[in-house]
């Protein structure tokens, strides 16, 4: 029976696309509202962006900043919500629950070292290039 | 309980700090029980290596990192999931084969798709590299 209704629900059409934009958008909010680190991840772009138009990146720089970008704060939305979904399943302690939690942590950190290196890579033969 | 309605996380050095010992604890827990991030710290390794060797230009130097860190970070959330499946449903259960399989699934189609980079990125020079010492 619950195949069936899972079925019903994962039917294609306009209508369900239109609103995963809306949901999306409602996670975004949510992640804004509620998650620190999405304020500084915005801040951190707007860096990026600044130092992007200064530094005067060429077209498959911009196209590899546009991706570091978009992977950080992706990923810090994936945190949320693997985070809402073990309050959902387990709203006490427990050891798998903190397991779930930490290793989703982890990954944003990653990620997050990750473009900063890339970052790094990118800006800094420019720098040097400008001294 | 509280709901997590009714917190408002305010800005805070505190707990912002508190995330990297979150990020550190996952880490280890990861390094320790899963036999597949020492297979990538292995790949990681190797294809330093070969950046160093081959000489690549700063772009392919951040392209190549962009991609360990992706594999990487990827597979950090499918520890994740995983965990989380094992938390809501310990035993065996469709849907629960559909997260696990779904998720080793993602990081199966990136480390293939990583490969294939790197095997067009290098693949020339190494040849020629290997070619030049005969």
């Amino acid at each position: 029976m619950n195949e069936e209704k899972r079925k019903e629900q994962k039917k294609r059409g306009i209508k369900r696309f239109i609103n995963s934009f809306h949901y999306s958008w409602d996670g975004i909010k949510y992640a804004f509202k509620y998650e620190q680190s999405m304020f500084i991840h915005v801040l951190v772009t707007l860096l990026v962006i600044i130092c992007g138009i200064i530094f005067k990146l060429n077209f498959h720089e911009w196209l590899l900043c546009i991706v570091l970008i978009g992977l950080v704060i992706a990923t810090e939305l994936i945190n949320t919500a693997i985070e809402a979904v073990v309050d959902l399943a387990c709203p006490e302690i427990h050891p798998l629950a903190k397991t779930a939690k930490d290793t989703a942590a982890a990954a944003v950190f990653v990620f997050a070292i990750t473009a900063f290196l890339c970052g790094l890579f990118l800006f800094v033969p420019k720098m040097i290039a400008l001294f | 309980m509280e709901l997590r309605e009714n917190k408002r996380h305010k800005v805070s050095l505190k707990g912002y700090i508190k995330g990297f010992s979150y990020a550190k604890d996952g880490l280890k827990s990861a390094y320790k029980n899963e036999q597949s991030m020492t297979l990538h710290f292995f790949t990681t390794i190797i294809i330093i290596t070969l950046c160093i060797i081959l000489k690549a230009t700063p772009i392919e130097w951040a392209v190549s990192i962009l991609l360990l860190g992706l594999i990487a970070g990827m597979e950090l959330i499918n520890t994740a999931l995983e965990a989380v499946i094992d938390l809501i449903c310990p035993k065996i259960h469709p849907l629960a084969k559909v997260g696990k399989d779904t998720a080793s699934g993602a990081v199966g189609l990136l480390s293939c798709l990583a490969f294939l980079f790197w095997v067009i990125l290098f693949g020339p020079r190494l040849a020629m590299l290997i070619m030049s010492l005969f």
